[in-house]
């Protein structure tokens, strides 16, 4: 038997980082495995566990919006989330609930998936880590191990901000920010674009409840959060994400190869952006898988929706292709 | 009749600690610290990889080193205690060198340990 926590509309760090104080009670064996769901009453901005902070996200942004930055314990990329996403975690025993790793987001997900048919979503997953109706994502999931439980936790997108997502990032050039929307745009939507009605946080968890246990992959009954979990989430937790030490990771060194830039979009879909220093302009390659569908050659001078992509098969084409086909790609 | 393919050769000297981890002793008297081939098949193509704080001691254990594969991340402590005396910086850079090279190009540190005989008596099998 698991417990469910449901924490409801909550602030942006419980949502993300109070499962990590549960997963320290679930490692000592002091509670049962248990199942987390939340929304968070505001925006922020959530950072992979391997991410450096200097290097993904904008300065301007940041100042201007002054949303929370909350790096998680989990992989993957870059994410904006905000009340319009919900969110499940589990946190479980190595064994119990799974060893960890891929194994784990394929047989779990099949939770969201049916939960999110059952209102009406067609989803279904995409190897490894996302929810997709077509080619199109509409839920990203992630999994770590911490404080030697495994926590996954996922989210589904009842409306995409697509404007937010792309502004957060770092980019070089407004546009290459343009190319890199016009990108989210295609490949990753939303509850209400794909359905047009959105179900109430409340009626999706429900659901997610009962497809566990319909799926016989977890019975989770409902439960609080002990005391001893709210003392350490206020005396540990909250303090370790307000350290700069543990958000502002250094970005690790580059091969002199690598791109300047290198971004999934979602799944097979990525931008690659590459800087010319004799030039001061910008190669950019938009990818589907080892694919490139799109270059284009961003100039200095390049400004506003005044750009154009490269010729198919031209010389300059030809020439995205290799550096990609030598240094990235998504597949 | 069919056989398994090999995995890469460990070379001489490399022994096996623990389920993951592979250690080879150095002239200097430091160990030289890798994943083990099944290791990183189980955890798939690397991401990311994050090494230990060279000069700093940890005891066995202590999460020193974080993984990434298919969105999952995973901490893997040393396995004896002992002091960081080196790292690759190449497997930061390039994460894949463990898949493509265990043994080799994708050793992951250098450690000495504080009771010397530690890694002889924790290892298992030579491989």
């Amino acid at each position: 038997m698991w417990r469910h926590l449901d924490l409801g509309r909550c602030e942006p760090l419980r949502a993300q980082a109070f499962a990590e104080s549960v997963a320290e009670s679930v490692a000592a064996g002091e509670v049962p495995n248990t199942l987390l769901t939340a929304q968070p009453a505001a925006p922020y901005i959530s950072l992979g566990f391997h991410q450096s902070f200097a290097e993904e996200l904008d300065e301007g942004f940041l100042a201007r919006r002054r949303v929370p930055v909350i790096r998680r314990v989990e992989g993957g990329g870059t994410t904006w989330l905000d009340s319009d996403q919900w969110f499940y975690q589990f946190v479980y025993r190595d064994e119990e609930g799974g060893r960890g790793g891929a194994d784990d987001l394929v047989r779990l997900l099949a939770a969201p998936v049916r939960a999110a048919r059952e209102l009406g979503l067609p989803a279904e997953l995409r190897p490894p880590s996302d929810l997709v109706v077509g080619p199109r994502k509409v839920s990203g999931n992630a999994g770590g191990d911490w404080a030697d439980a495994h926590v996954l936790v996922g989210g589904m997108l009842g409306c995409a901000d697509h404007r937010a997502m792309s502004d957060l990032l770092r980019l070089p050039h407004p546009a290459i920010r343009r190319i890199v929307r016009t990108e989210m745009e295609r490949w990753v939507s939303s509850w209400e674009a794909e359905a047009g009605e959105i179900p109430t946080y409340g009626a999706w968890r429900d659901r997610l409840v009962g497809a566990l246990r319909a799926l016989g992959l977890v019975d989770a009954r409902p439960g609080r959060p002990a005391a001893t979990e709210e003392k350490r989430f206020r005396a540990e937790t909250v303090p370790r994400h307000e350290d700069p030490a543990w958000r502002e990771i250094p970005p690790v060194p580059r091969r002199p190869d690598a791109p300047d830039r290198r971004l999934r979009i979602a799944g097979p879909h990525g931008v690659v952006v590459w800087s010319d220093p004799a030039t001061g302009g910008f190669d950019v390659a938009v990818v589907d898988g080892s694919a490139l569908r799109e270059a284009y050659r961003i100039e200095p001078g390049t400004v506003g929706e005044r750009f154009e992509p490269l010729e198919v098969g031209s010389r300059a084409f030809v020439s995205v292709g290799e550096r990609l086909r030598t240094s990235a790609r998504f597949d | 009749m069919s056989s398994a393919p090999l995995g890469p050769s460990p070379g001489s000297g490399v022994c096996a600690i623990g389920p993951d981890l592979w250690y080879r002793e150095e002239a200097d008297g430091t160990f030289v610290v890798g994943l083990t081939d099944s290791a990183q098949r189980r955890a798939g193509p690397l991401a990311h990889y994050r090494g230990p704080e060279v000069g700093r001691s940890y005891r066995a254990g202590e999460a020193a080193i974080s993984l990434e594969s298919e969105k999952w991340v995973g901490h893997l402590g040393l396995p004896v205690d002992g002091t960081v005396v080196g790292a690759n910086a190449e497997v930061e850079r390039d994460p894949g060198l463990v898949n493509h090279d265990p043994y080799g190009a994708g050793w992951l540190y250098r450690l000495r340990p504080r009771d010397p005989g530690a890694f002889a008596a924790g290892s298992g099998t030579s491989r």
